[in-house]
């Protein structure tokens, strides 16, 4: 009779009737039973939910009958007198409802993850449990734009709610633990069939040690004028939750991309300052001031915008301070600015290789390091901010990025577009090659790195491994919505304990395998008492292909001289030009014929020769695929070359997408490279991975990665590995030649090399003359 | 074509207040609705719901409640020796027609004759108003509640109205009254919020139940019912709906269905199935459901009391089942005759229409709403003066039609004709209108058969001379007017109700150029009134068209032809008297034993040239008759194959036509053929039947039987027939909603035809739209490039031939103009059409009871 879905049925408990309810938000009663009213039904039609009715539920004793839907309001029918008794404003849609047996309690599952438990006398709330808001939002009106940051208080993950909110989660209690409402709304249902639009939390960050929030959000329903702002929150140590302290109105006219803080530790007393960058072609920085006519009192501060950046008509797409907050780098297109905050002097500009992709995230790494990481579409950069180069570069889909702020290690997260598995990869910025790769069969939505220092059953061991991580865990969101924390395992009898902890509380809101296992099965078998050989030699191959300078594992000294001039932050630094001597000096040491500078430069002309020859390779070895024979050419490992031919042999049977060991395979500081520094390419096919974890111990991750592995038999050699490599990087001093290198060996064009450094850093070439 | 689209007369049908089916024993079905201006209208269900007849009311006279009774036992079977008498005593009370009460708060109950359709008989209750009325099953006895809170009885068996006795007084008036199904106790809802069940023969209160009181005001019971099983139903002032056990007195189940007063309430006869509905418009629907499947499987209750013994708790329970929303303002009452053929819930209220839903089918089915105007024109026309006279209530009003002028007329078409005079208009081939909303139907007058296809709203007109309100007479006396009559030549104005016809002359106001008077011509009452007509007034009147007679309709259906050229001297004489209406033929002494065949008069119609007179009545018997030679000419109709009256009309001018099963509806004389009349029917058929030659037209003959099937699918009755001089083959025949062009020189062509000019015009574009798509195609094929054109469908192309001769069908309806209350031609492509819009009605009704959007 009616020609509406039907979204729920319910039976009757003592009468033969059963209950439907349909998407106009009608409940019918069905009497069609008896032999009068099979042909004919008599149905009976309550009607008070405007939109669809989710879910209804009769009392055992058949005297009520319960509804939820859209509204968030619980209808309780008395069926008898038709009389309607409401519990309304439970703050999200009703998706089911159940009664206890005794029908002394009512438990709602609510849109927004959360169970609500109410007693059915009078209707009073028991208990609410609250799961990840986010999970059950509708994702295409409310994308995850804040993606998951880390309040550094408590350490919480900060994402966004349901709209118009931010939802603080405790990933390690799995404890929800406060919702802020960034804009506050009525929450009222839709009247008519059009959804209302609402505001949108876009973006969020934090400061110091959790002292003020940022975020902005914005609602654009395409009839009314479009709404920005910008919020300051500060904390409130009594209400143990930020309360709003100044609202920006339309702090740019077009929708802002991005957001950041400027990380002046909070101890010192300096003015926080905040950068947002917009599509309207500017960035703006915020600072604190005391409003004026207040007292002393430190709660009459207001922000405001200090400066206004413009470059060059190009529209901002990221930003970020350094760690130290003494640059600040703006992300334009395909060019990175930096800017000194303190006085918005323009310092420089980094020039990506002309891809003609637009840089999207750039992210300075922790640890004090020099890095700065920057992500295009297909593309992974390091740059080395004292050099102005790219250190280093990978051809990748970098899904997600998170940089740790504890170590200089960042992690990418890479979806593989044609299966549900996700890769992890952990990076030292001083080497491409990756210090840890796990893979997880499913997608990442977003990824942070989460301090686990305030979590004793997550206490750092000494072991290599935890260098890996460092002092963080990584914490990720999958495709079902579900957070995961990624962490280190443990083998040893403690330790299981603590991993079976650790899952238990892992395993957010839904019943999905910890991913951890896949962790513990890698790393259980390299547990096993690494030698301490075996140890020092991966840590000095990690180090020759980030330096690419040495010839020895065995130089401590220098080594360690060299990397203490490069921790100290970029900004303290005296001029590179100042340094440079010393630097390489201490980080060539013996091989030591420097020459003058003049000698220098000309030896600079002779390897650009040699540079056209080696870029003829090059570009070979962009386009072809790469043979067996090209990719053993002396490799840094004799590991990595073993596994080489292994991996050949298995794409040539394969043939399928996607491993990435091979990536390694490819370093191209081979023999007829006269530099050491490393770009590696992502070969295009490469053998399937199977998803069992043996044949990754065994097959890969002992030989990329620089562990020892239990798998005696691939054992590197790294002294070897070294010693066959000692020639090359002898040959590669100068920071000139390695940013050169570094230009050739990312673009096959030398026409177009040559142009784009001419038009996008005069400065670092005319540098360059000038020696 | 000029069109005076007359949205001027403010005709206000009034209120429903009663429903009354009669009783399932009398055939044929009829439904009495009373109105809150006393009118009670019969409609017949058959032949989708006609308007029989109307019974004029007066001031004072709203009805609050309608009962037909049947009688269907003997009272005293002592008086009857035999029982083949008995069975002839029965036979007769069942074929004796119905009998109709109505009571309302002047105090009265009246019984009303449905043949002159006055009032037979009243009784004073002696207790104030009467709020309600309900005769018990067998129909011997009525109850009425009354102002002053008792209950009477009157004896209405054998065609008696009688006091009785009175029951025991209480606090309160009492608004509802049932009786059981046995008769034996009354239940009654009153004013002290309170319902109560009283004993018969006793006349004492046996039970009383209360319901809710808000706020210490008591709730007015409005409504209550006995069921068959004995359950009571009661609704009341807060909108609850209530069962209450019939024996016990005690609540059964309460809802609160509806938001403001509940009013009415019906039952069907099986007592499974209970409407109600009231201020909130809202109609509910109760059915009763078993609760349980088999009481005699389920276990008992595990108490000792009851174990072993079957589950004694009711097994059934009432639902509220469904409910719609008919109407725009409260409803007021409700009937249900769940039988078929009827099976028709109907419904009514403050907002003036009837509607009617199919009950079985309820809620899955389509209601209709009866149209509220009356079906026999109010308004009459003089062409020649231009002048429109039309009735009300109580109140005759003449407009002097408007002239227009053309000011700037954009014809949809190509050009703009700016700044036309009216006779330059005239004169450029096109005809033109005017009026006091003036549109202009565009099409070439030289083509007087041109399709009204290509007809057109071409413009509105300025109107250089407004119509003009010329005369206003109100009705002295407490009775609504029932006919009245303007002559040809503007001179004479004929008002009749019930009792008395009067005869105006109109004159020229002296003071007020343009406006009219009216002077009473005082002898013209007595020199009519004779001994056998004393009392009665006219149903019909109609001037000759030269003016010079006055015809009268008499309520005794009697028919009357008064000469009017003697005035001057205040002379009138009856020239002649018909009797035929009465079954009789002019000898009206003869009247006694013929009254089953007197039956109401309820069409009249005068030939152009002042011939032929034609009568129908609701039997059905179409009588004409010479004014020439006065007498009658044919008799035609359902009877006449009857033995009696075939001997008693066995003359020369006798003549048969085929028997008409439907009522008719309307009888016209054709202005240009004077000798043609038009029968229209009640399902919409109609003949044309040549009184000279004594039989039907050659084209009647042909088509009559097989109209358009669209046409005959018009559920609103043919109301009249307009002729067009322009157009002398071309009938107009129209009705409430549309108006239907009928060119009798051509044949009907295709039954199946689509008749809706704007819809055939559409269907043509598409026609040639696709066509023209196909051309495009061809075209494009010939210069080599291949488009994807979907290939058109196949309807809209159609078969080759259909619809290129548009003479396939002659009949084009147009739906333009609507609601319609009259139709006519004043002059060659010049149509007065009255138009009384729904909204106009409906903003003159008090507010309606509010209901909450959602949203808003």
């Amino acid at each position: 009779m009616s020609h509406e879905r039907i979204t729920c049925l319910a039976s009757h408990p003592t009468e033969p009737c059963v209950a439907t309810g349909d998407d106009r938000g009608r409940i019918t009663l069905w009497y069609c039973f008896t032999a009068a009213t099979v042909k004919k039904p008599v149905t009976s039609t309550l009607h008070w939910h405007a939109h669809q009715v989710n879910y209804m539920t009769f009392t055992a004793d058949g005297v009520y009958l319960l509804s939820g839907g859209e509204e968030a309001v619980l209808v309780i029918w008395q069926l008898e007198t038709g009389h309607r008794q409401y519990l309304p404003r439970l703050g999200s849609e009703i998706r089911s409802i159940t009664v206890s047996p005794d029908q002394s309690l009512y438990a709602l599952g609510h849109l927004d993850n959360s169970v609500r438990v109410f007693n059915a006398l009078d209707l009073d709330i028991k208990q609410a449990i609250q799961g990840l808001k986010y999970a059950q939002t509708d994702h295409l009106t409310n994308p995850l734009s804040t993606g998951l940051v880390i309040e550094p208080r408590n350490h919480h993950v900060v994402l966004n709610g349901v709209p118009g909110t931010l939802q603080f989660y405790n990933a390690y209690t799995d404890r929800h633990v406060l919702e802020l409402e960034v804009t506050p709304r009525n929450k009222a249902s839709r009247t008519d069939d059009k959804e209302i639009v609402q505001p949108h939390v876009d973006l969020v960050a934090f400061w110091g040690r959790g002292e003020w929030m940022a975020t902005v959000d914005s609602r654009d329903d395409g009839e009314t004028t479009p709404e920005l702002y910008l919020k300051f929150w500060r904390w409130d140590p009594d209400a143990q939750s930020y309360t709003l302290n100044t609202r920006v109105d339309a702090p740019h006219a077009v929708p802002i991309t991005s957001l950041a803080f400027h990380p002046v530790p909070s101890g010192r007393n300096a003015c926080p300052l905040a950068i947002t960058t917009s599509k309207d072609k500017t960035f703006k920085i915020w600072h604190l001031v005391t409003q004026p006519g207040a007292g002393q009192n430190e709660y009459d501060v207001a922000w405001a915008c200090r400066s206004i950046g413009v470059y060059r008509d190009y529209v901002p797409h990221h930003a970020a301070f350094s760690d130290d907050g003494s640059i600040l780098a703006v992300a334009y297109g395909q060019i990175v600015t930096l800017w000194d905050p303190y006085t918005n002097t323009f310092q420089g500009v980094l020039v990506h290789p002309p891809e003609h992709r637009v840089v999207k995230r750039i992210e300075f790494l922790g640890g004090n390091s020099t890095f700065l990481v920057s992500v295009t579409r297909d593309h992974l950069y390091v740059w080395n901010l004292l050099t102005c180069t790219v250190w280093w570069s990978y051809q990748i889909k970098v899904d997600h990025l998170a940089a740790d702020r504890q170590s200089s290690h960042f992690i990418v997260a890479n979806n593989f577009p044609d299966s549900s598995d996700c890769r992890f990869l952990v990076f030292d910025p001083r080497t491409p090659i990756p210090v840890l790769i796990h893979s997880v069969p499913d997608k990442c939505r977003a990824l942070a790195y989460l301090p686990r220092d305030d979590l004793p059953s997550f206490s750092t061991d000494r072991s290599g491994a935890s260098s890996v991580l460092g002092h963080s865990n990584v914490i990720f969101l999958n495709q079902k919505w579900d957070l995961h924390v990624l962490g280190q395992a443990q083998t040893d009898e403690g330790s299981d304990r603590d991993e079976t902890d650790a899952r238990d509380k892992v395993s957010l809101a839904s019943i999905t395998p910890a991913p951890k296992t896949y962790f513990s099965d890698i790393f259980g078998t390299i547990r096993p008492k690494p030698s301490q050989e075996q140890l020092k030699a991966a840590a000095a191959a990690q180090q020759a292909a980030v330096a690419a300078a040495k010839d020895r594992a065995g130089k401590g000294e220098e080594e360690e001289k060299a990397f203490d001039l490069l921790s100290a932050p970029s900004h303290v630094m005296p001029s590179v030009a100042t340094v440079f001597e010393a630097f390489m000096e201490g980080l060539l040491g013996k091989v030591g014929e420097v020459k003058e500078d003049a000698g220098r430069m000309e030896e600079d002309r002779d390897d650009e020769k040699d540079d056209e020859e080696a870029k003829e390779d090059q570009m070979d070895v962009d386009v072809v695929v790469p043979s067996a024979n090209e990719l053993s050419v002396p490799a840094p490992s004799l590991a990595a070359q073993d596994l080489s031919e292994q991996e050949v042999a298995i794409a040539t049977k394969g043939g399928a997408f996607g491993f990435l060991g091979n990536q390694f395979l490819r370093q191209l500081t081979a023999g007829d490279k006269p530099n050491g520094h490393v770009v590696a390419k992502q070969a295009p096919s490469t053998p399937h991975y199977p998803k069992t974890n043996g044949v990754f111990a065994n097959g890969k991750a002992n030989g990329t990665l620089a562990h020892d592995s239990s798998d005696t038999d691939m054992e590197p050699e790294p002294g070897t590995g070294w010693n066959d490599k000692t020639p090359v990087s002898a040959r590669t001093p100068k920071k000139a030649v390695v940013d050169e290198e570094a230009r050739r060996v990312a673009t096959p064009k030398k026409a177009v090399v040559d142009e784009a450094r001419a038009v996008a850093t005069p400065k670092s070439a005319g540098k360059k003359r000038k020696q | 074509m000029e069109v005076h689209r007359c949205r001027f007369v403010k005709y206000q049908p009034a209120s429903i207040n009663a429903l009354s089916y009669t009783p399932r024993t009398a055939k044929p079905t009829l439904l009495a609705c009373g109105r809150a201006n006393g009118n009670i209208e019969i409609w017949n269900p058959q032949w989708e719901w006609n308007l029989d007849k109307t019974i004029p009311g007066g001031a004072n006279m709203s009805v609050e409640a309608l009962v037909f009774t049947h009688q269907t036992i003997l009272t005293d079977e002592d008086d009857y020796d035999t029982e083949e008498e008995k069975v002839e005593a029965r036979k007769n009370l069942l074929a004796a027609p119905p009998r109709l009460f109505s009571a309302g708060l002047n105090a009265y109950i009246m019984e009303w004759n449905l043949h002159t359709l006055q009032a037979q008989r009243s009784v004073d209750s002696h207790g104030g108003a009467i709020w309600c009325m309900a005769a018990n099953h067998v129909n011997t006895v009525l109850a009425i509640g009354c102002e002053d809170g008792c209950v009477r009885l009157f004896d209405i068996a054998d065609g008696e109205l009688s006091f009785i006795r009175s029951f025991d007084k209480q606090k309160g008036r009492i608004l509802s009254v049932a009786w059981s199904p046995d008769d034996k106790y009354i239940v009654t809802g009153s004013s002290d919020s309170s319902i109560r069940k009283w004993d018969v023969t006793q006349g004492r209160s046996i039970a009383r139940m209360t319901v809710e009181k808000l706020r210490r005001e008591d709730t007015l019971v409005w409504a209550v019912s006995v069921l068959a099983s004995g359950t009571i139903v009661s609704g009341d002032s807060l909108g609850h709906v209530k069962f209450w056990d019939g024996k016990l007195g005690t609540m059964l189940q309460t809802f609160p269905a509806h938001g403001a007063d509940v009013l009415c309430l019906v039952a069907s006869r099986d007592g499974r199935t209970v409407f109600t509905s009231g201020v909130d418009r809202k109609l509910n629907q109760f059915h009763l459901v078993e609760t349980s499947i088999s009481s005699k499987k389920r276990k008992a209750p595990s108490n000792n009391s009851s174990a072993g013994v079957p589950a004694p708790t009711s097994t059934t329970k009432w639902i509220l089942a469904h409910n719609r929303r008919f109407h725009s303002h409260d409803v007021r009452a409700l009937a249900l005759e769940e039988d078929r053929p009827v099976n028709a819930l109907v419904s009514g209220g403050i907002d003036v229409s009837l509607v009617v839903c199919p009950a079985q089918e309820f809620p899955d089915t389509t209601q209709r709403r009866l149209s509220c105007l009356p079906q026999k024109p109010v308004v009459s026309v003089s062409k020649t003066k231009r002048l429109m006279l039309c009735r009300f209530t109580n109140v005759v009003k003449v407009w002097r039609l408007g002239k227009g002028r053309l000011r700037v007329l954009l014809v949809a078409e190509k050009f703009v004709i700016s700044c036309l005079t009216l006779t330059q208009w005239r004169s450029s081939h096109y005809c033109q209108l005017i009026s006091s909303n003036i549109d202009l139907l565009r099409f070439p007058a030289s083509a007087p058969t041109q399709p009204y296809l290509d007809m057109d709203i071409g413009a509105h007109l300025d109107l250089v001379e407004p119509q003009q309100a010329v005369l206003e007479m109100t009705m002295k006396d407490d009775r609504n007017i029932t006919a009245s009559a303007l002559s040809e030549n503007g001179m004479w104005i004929a008002v009749a109700e019930v009792e008395e016809t009067k005869l105006f002359k109109v004159e020229d106001d002296p003071n007020y150029p343009g406006r009219l008077i009216v002077r009473k011509q005082k002898q013209f009452a007595s020199s009519i009134v004779t001994p056998s007509t004393r009392g009665f007034g006219a149903h019909y009147l109609l001037f000759t068209p030269d003016s010079s007679k006055l015809v009268i309709a008499m309520t005794n259906s009697q028919v009357l032809v008064v000469d009017l050229s003697g005035w001057q001297e205040q002379r009138y004489e009856i020239l002649r008297r018909f009797g035929q209406h009465r079954g009789m033929g002019e000898n009206d002494e003869r009247n006694d034993d013929g009254d089953e065949q007197v039956s109401t008069i309820v069409s009249m119609t005068i030939s152009a040239d002042g011939q032929w007179l034609s009568t129908g009545d609701l039997l059905n018997r179409i009588h004409v008759f010479n004014l020439d030679a006065l007498q009658v000419r044919i008799y035609l109709g359902l009877y006449v194959s009857d033995i009696v009256y075939g001997r008693h009309c066995k003359d020369e001018y006798h003549t048969t036509l085929p028997n008409f099963a439907p009522t008719h509806t309307t009888l016209t004389f054709h202005s240009y053929h004077p000798s043609t009349l038009i029968v229209s029917l009640a399902s919409n058929e109609f003949y044309l039947y040549d009184v000279e030659l004594c039989r039907l037209t050659d084209w009647s003959r042909k088509y009559s039987e097989k109209l358009p099937i669209k046409f005959l699918q018009f559920k609103d009755k043919i109301m009249g027939f307009g002729f067009n001089p322009a157009r002398p083959n071309t009938i107009v025949a129209w009705g409430v909603s549309y108006l239907c062009l009928i060119d009798l020189a051509k044949g009907v062509g295709d039954r199946d035809a689509v008749l809706n000019v704007a819809k055939r015009k559409r269907v043509e574009e598409d026609k040639a739209e696709a066509h023209k798509k196909v051309e495009r195609r061809r075209r494009y094929e010939k210069l080599g490039i291949t488009t994807p054109m979907p290939e058109p469908p196949r309807s809209a192309l159609g078969e080759e031939g259909e619809g290129v001769e548009d003479d396939g069908v002659n009949f084009q309806v147009l739906h333009k103009f609507q609601p319609l209350m009259f139709l006519d031609f004043v002059g060659p492509d010049s149509m007065v059409v009255v138009e009384r819009p729904m909204f106009g009605i409906l903003e003159k009704l008090p507010p309606s009871f509010y209901k909450a959007k959602y949203g808003t």
